[in-house]
């Protein structure tokens, strides 16, 4: 899941996004309002959380660009007005959800689990795909009882899969969603994660397939 | 507003008893002119018989072609040593009194005509001449004209004549006006009373609904203002000063809110930061560099956060005219000199050129913690905002209006249409001076608000990728004058 962190306080900053990519989430850090909408228009966005007091263009101006995106991704406001006045302006203006500062870092990281499930129209954190149970909260894999041992990478490849189930997704999604190291398209390194990921869930049931040309379909086709 | 109706009241009243006493003067006037007309046709008819007594004229005709006035009911004529020569019957055994009036001044009083019928009586002085040489008619023309007699009469010549009337119909007349002013007054002034008070409920309906919609605005609704449409036009300056007063109030309170806000952002995000920095550290054991790393993190916020407490402090000193320090003669040229020394380690890290040009010795009067405050911020503004390996220019000179400091710095990123905003507190308006670095948006507004203090003024230039450029003008002291906080 890729999350923006659009925040000016460099240590907050740097912070959230750590925090963030310890969980195995791709993060782009955006420092003012331009950056941000240049972050945005590459898209792939899952979550962005939005500091709404920024230098140049306004965290407002940006929350009303992303509430004309299509698809829009979800936004959680981050931000030291506390007042219901301006909790009541930023949710009018299209954020999904308001934090305030100073918070609880497993706040942080809840509350963006439960927006990028909501991106995906997921309601339950246990995502149940043929044989697999999925805990997006505890970011562990099972196959029946058994847990599968999944490296950060590999878990966030199959989460998004899973989150994407029954759709085709392509590899440029994936890139996209999973990778902020510039994997390109010619590189089969998704390849080889998708291959590393069959061999550990043990699929010899075809739940993970490829389609030729167009990338891979998790759980039964719609 | 009750002495109002108090007011038509008493002036009802003063004009009814000065109505009352002017008509009952005329009244009084007329009827002494009528007694007097009387007495003067009936002076005119006085003869004297051939035996030397007095009768009155036997022509009726004559006496009818007088006047209207007739002969009166009573009267009395006297000789001038008081003996009565002639009287009307209607008096019987009762005396009119004698008074005696010089010729041409008739006299009046009240009389008893008996049987408790009062009357006024007006005597007069006249004069018959002797009946070889005058007419009848010279004691009418003398009486009436008052004029001196050409000779001197006889004493015998000169006679009193007193007439009287009944002035029940006259008291009648009066008392019925007295009363007819009375019941007029009070009709008049309960109907002044109703209609006052009418029109003062009519005249101030407006204003209650003014009221009421001024008690309608409060604190979360200042945006709203007193409707204008529907007011008398003499109250439509008021409402618009009033809505003008409410605009001003709104944009202190946005302000206000605006300034709160911002302080809370900048009080939060930073303890946000230490505590994710913290919690972030704490999540996983880590080598040492990160732990170490993440100290000098809080530190450094901490650091930061000091120096937001200290210049909301300052602010708060400011706006409160706390700083009760004696004003003392500062060397400015002097004060730079140690200012910018402090910032050489500063300037070495960064890899700054500081470019001082000589500073003219300048004088000022000012409390010299105030002046320190106004440079450090300054020049400390200046090496947080110059580009990397960029310039920093302090010259000092004199001119008329006082001691010139200007402090420029290259690389500057502030839009000139901007310039005015970077006195305001907080300001975000342009990126680099939001990076949450040393400074937290206070420092030049600190400066303003003591450059004011000191009877000195600051300004700010700037082009764009440039030169920013702050220039203080000190009120310079040459010894006489009185300047400073």
């Amino acid at each position: 899941m890729r999350v923006l962190v659009v925040e000016d306080f460099k240590a907050l900053q740097e912070s959230i996004a750590q925090a963030l990519r310890e969980q195995a989430y791709v993060v782009d850090v955006a420092g003012d309002g331009r950056l941000a909408l240049w972050h945005l228009q590459g898209g792939g966005i899952d979550v962005v959380i939005l500091d709404l007091m920024l230098p140049g263009i306004g965290g407002l101006e940006v929350l009303k660009t992303i509430a004309r995106m299509r698809p829009r991704p979800a936004v959680l406001v981050l931000t030291a007005r506390d007042t219901v006045e301006d909790r009541v302006k930023g949710l009018d203006a299209g954020a999904d959800d308001y934090l305030t500062k100073p918070f609880a870092l497993e706040e942080l990281l809840a509350r963006v689990r439960v927006l990028t499930r909501r991106r995906y129209n997921v309601a339950a954190p246990r995502l149940q795909v043929g044989p697999l149970t999925i805990d997006a909260n505890a970011r562990r894999v099972f196959r029946g009882a058994v847990e599968i041992e999944l490296s950060a990478r590999e878990y966030a490849v199959l989460e998004y899969l899973a989150m994407r189930r029954g759709h085709i997704v392509s590899r440029e999604e994936i890139r996209q969603h999973v990778y902020c190291d510039g994997a390109s398209l010619e590189s089969n390194v998704i390849d080889v994660y998708v291959g590393m990921l069959r061999k550990k869930i043990g699929d010899s049931t075809g739940l993970l397939q490829t389609r030729r040309g167009q990338g891979y379909i998790f759980g039964p086709g719609q | 507003m009750l002495w109002c109706p108090a007011a038509i009241a008493a002036l009802l009243a003063a004009l009814g008893v000065g109505l009352y006493l002017t008509l009952r003067s005329m009244l009084n006037s007329e009827f002494n002119g009528s007694l007097a007309a009387q007495a003067a046709v009936l002076a005119a008819t006085v003869e004297r018989t051939p035996g030397s007594r007095l009768r009155l004229e036997s022509d009726a005709a004559a006496v009818r072609g007088r006047g209207t006035a007739g002969i009166p009911q009573y009267f009395q004529i006297w000789t001038d040593r008081g003996k009565t020569v002639l009287r009307a019957a209607p008096l019987a055994s009762i005396n009119l009194k004698l008074l005696r009036p010089a010729i041409g001044h008739p006299a009046v009083c009240a009389v008893d005509l008996g049987g408790r019928t009062s009357g006024r009586e007006l005597a007069l002085r006249f004069r018959l001449a002797s009946a070889a040489h005058a007419p009848h008619r010279v004691g009418h023309l003398r009486a009436l004209h008052g004029a001196a007699p050409a000779a001197t009469p006889a004493a015998s010549d000169n006679y009193i004549l007193a007439v009287a009337r009944r002035t029940d119909q006259l008291d009648d007349a009066v008392t019925g006006l007295g009363w007819s002013l009375v019941v007029t007054f009070a009709l008049a002034t309960v109907i002044s009373a109703l209609l006052l008070a009418w029109l003062l409920e009519r005249g101030l309906r407006p204003i209650g609904a003014i009221a009421e919609q001024i008690s309608q605005i409060g604190a979360t609704r200042l945006g709203e203002r007193v409707n204008g449409r529907k007011i008398p036009r003499e109250l439509i300056p008021i409402v618009d000063r009033l809505n003008s007063l409410l605009s001003r109030v709104e944009e202190d309170v946005v302000r206000e809110k605006s300034l709160t806000a911002d302080m809370a952002h900048e009080l939060r995000t930073p303890l946000a930061g230490l505590r994710a920095a913290c919690e972030v550290a704490l999540t996983q054991p880590r080598p040492a560099e990160q732990y170490q790393r993440t100290l000098r993190q809080a530190l450094a916020i901490g650091q930061q956060m000091q120096n937001l407490v200290e210049n909301l402090l300052t602010l708060a000193r400011l706006d409160t005219d706390s700083y009760h320090g004696v004003p003392q003669v500062c060397h400015l040229d002097q004060m730079i000199d140690g200012q910018v020394e402090a910032l050489a380690n500063h300037l070495r890290v960064r890899q700054v050129t500081l470019e001082k040009e000589p500073l003219a010795a300048a004088l000022v009067l000012a409390v010299p913690e105030l002046i320190g405050l106004v440079l450090r911020n300054v020049l400390d503004n200046a090496v947080s905002y110059v580009n990397a390996s960029g310039c920093i220019r302090v010259s000092l000179r004199l001119a008329d209006k006082g001691a010139i400091l200007d402090v420029a710095n290259t690389g500057s990123m502030v839009d000139p249409q901007d310039v005015q905003h970077v006195f305001e507190r907080f300001w975000r308006g342009d990126m680099a001076r939001s990076d949450h670095g040393r400074h937290c948006g206070l420092g030049l507004s600190i400066v303003q608000n003591v450059m004011r203090r000191i009877g000195g003024t600051v300004l700010a230039q700037s082009t764009p990728g440039g030169w920013f450029t702050i220039t203080l003008t000190f009120p310079e002291h040459r010894g006489n004058g009185k300047h400073g906080a």
